[in-house]
């Protein structure tokens, strides 16, 4: 991969965010929630963790990862692997300046806001990633040597998932149901990444059906950077709203009331 | 003397059980869908109110049983019996949530906060637990069944997987059988099944009132299988 492909496939954006992104750097940038659901995916944590990923994710404008790793704490390393350009001042460089400053007071309003059983533990960690090509937020970002910040916190389990996909722009996945359905419901892109580790298959074939109708991209871990980079994953189709009347003409089979006042 | 007893015994068995056991065996193969063919008429209730025991398994178990638990009128299919396995405590705050926010909703916090019971149960196979041990697991978490089902008596138990809910809608086949009560069951076959049943969901095909599933492909290979379009 190199700098001018990923900024041909990032198309200049249309729209100026401004004010709202110089206003704040870290925050003011869209997000990225990753799930692992109830056990864990080391594969996934370590995908969307990877100095790879966030440099990708940085240049698509995404600026703040959070993900929930479940069981798949030793794989959550933020900025690990190989850097993509240079090798200074890359990897876990946390409270260096007032954007790393910015961070932490983020991590600290949002573990005021969870409660002490919501999140048992957050880490975050400012990771200094290379910029490619053109990004939503560059003209807010201190431009000196050309790299910027991506935020990345995770915890192990939340009883309020629901609140970080609302909050999220783009949500990456396990290809569990629950989760597909978690993220689908609430009307966000959706990138579901199979679990090769496990011995039913049947999560691909669910990623894969609902990947064919349109509904979310189905992706493997080491396709990530490139469904990111293909922006396939704003061009989703909105997944149809749940139906009450559905289930209720089926528990009419089962049980039926007496009284219909 | 030892004749004579052996005898009594020999006539009681030939006698009381053997027709008993005969009839609750006929009664049996009668009420399992899969062996007699026959639909099971819907249970109708007297009160304007249903007893339902809901079984939360684990993860996207609990998470599409919540969803479906969205599509019940919460007032009508009350008080809600959930069955949680033994060390699911995510589940139990999930569910906890779940009714917190149905009861703010709906206004009367606090009635509508008592209409609901969370047992625990023990699971019936572990993950990765072999298949040999897997029987007494089985046996135990039927005997917990049994006791809450004999307690609550539901009148209708929603499931969705896992293996737990097998001895669940085992024991309500059985508590029918003997006219204890008439709980009627009902399998919702999981939305990540597009093509094929999971072990749990095959194990149950014969033996609930109402299987529903949630693909097309699915019906057609299961035809007594409910099919609605995605329920969750």
């Amino acid at each position: 991969m190199s700098a001018d492909q990923a900024s041909n496939a990032t198309p200049t954006p249309t729209q100026s965010i401004g004010s709202a992104a110089a206003m704040d750097a870290t925050l003011g940038c869209r997000s990225i929630f990753a799930t692992v659901g109830s056990t864990g995916f080391d594969a996934l944590v370590q995908a969307t963790t990877s100095l790879d990923f966030l440099t990708v994710a940085a240049s698509a404008g995404y600026r703040r990862i959070t993900v929930q790793y479940g069981s798949s704490l030793a794989a959550f390393q933020p900025g690990h692997g190989t850097p993509v350009v240079g090798e200074d001042d890359c990897g876990t460089t946390a409270s260096v300046n007032a954007a790393a400053a910015a961070a932490a007071a983020a991590a600290a309003a949002a573990a005021a806001i969870a409660t002490e059983r919501e999140r048992q533990h957050v880490e975050t960690a400012v990771v200094k990633v290379p910029l490619l090509g053109t990004s939503h937020c560059s003209e807010s970002e201190q431009l000196e040597n050309d790299y910027t910040e991506v935020t990345v916190s995770g915890y192990a389990y939340s009883t309020v998932l629901a609140r970080d996909i609302d909050r999220a722009d783009l949500v990456i996945s396990h290809a569990g149901s629950g989760s597909i359905l978690d993220a689908l419901r609430r009307e966000r892109p959706l990138i579901a990444v199979p679990n090769g580790g496990l011995m039913d298959n049947h999560q691909a074939e669910l990623a894969l059906e609902m990947h064919k109708e349109g509904y979310l991209v189905s992706a493997n871990c080491g396709e990530l950077t490139s469904v990111l980079r293909s922006h396939r994953h704003e061009q989703l189709r909105p997944f149809p709203r749940q139906e009450p009347e559905r289930f209720e003409s089926i528990l009419a089979c089962a049980v039926q009331f007496d009284k219909a006042d | 003397m030892t004749s004579y007893w052996l005898l009594t015994a020999v006539v009681y068995v030939g006698c009381l059980v053997a027709p008993l056991a005969l009839v609750l065996l006929i009664r049996l193969w009668y009420l399992t869908p899969g062996l007699s063919g026959r639909k099971t008429p819907a249970l109708v209730l007297r009160e304007n109110t249903c007893r339902v025991g809901v079984l939360l398994g684990s993860g996207g178990h609990t998470s599409e049983m919540l969803a479906l638990l969205e599509s019940m009128d919460a007032t009508r299919y009350s008080p809600r019996i959930y069955l949680v396995t033994q060390g699911d405590t995510l589940s139990e705050e999930r569910t906890r949530v779940w009714e917190g926010q149905r009861g703010q909703q709906d206004g009367d916090h606090a009635r509508i906060m008592l209409r609901f019971v969370i047992c625990q149960l023990p699971r019936a196979r572990n993950v990765g637990q072999s298949f040999l041990t897997a029987p007494w697991s089985v046996l135990q978490t039927a005997y917990s069944a049994a006791g809450i089902l004999w307690h609550y008596r539901p009148d209708l138990i929603v499931c969705n997987g896992p293996g737990t809910c097998v001895p669940v809608c085992v024991i309500a086949l059985i508590y029918r059988a003997l006219w204890l009560c008439p709980t009627r069951t009902l399998y919702v076959e999981s939305f990540a099944r597009t093509s094929t049943l999971s072990l749990t969901g095959r194990i149950l095909y014969p033996l609930v009132d109402n299987f529903v599933v949630q693909w097309p492909e699915l019906q057609k290979r299961y035809p007594r299988a409910l099919y609605r379009g995605v329920l969750v």
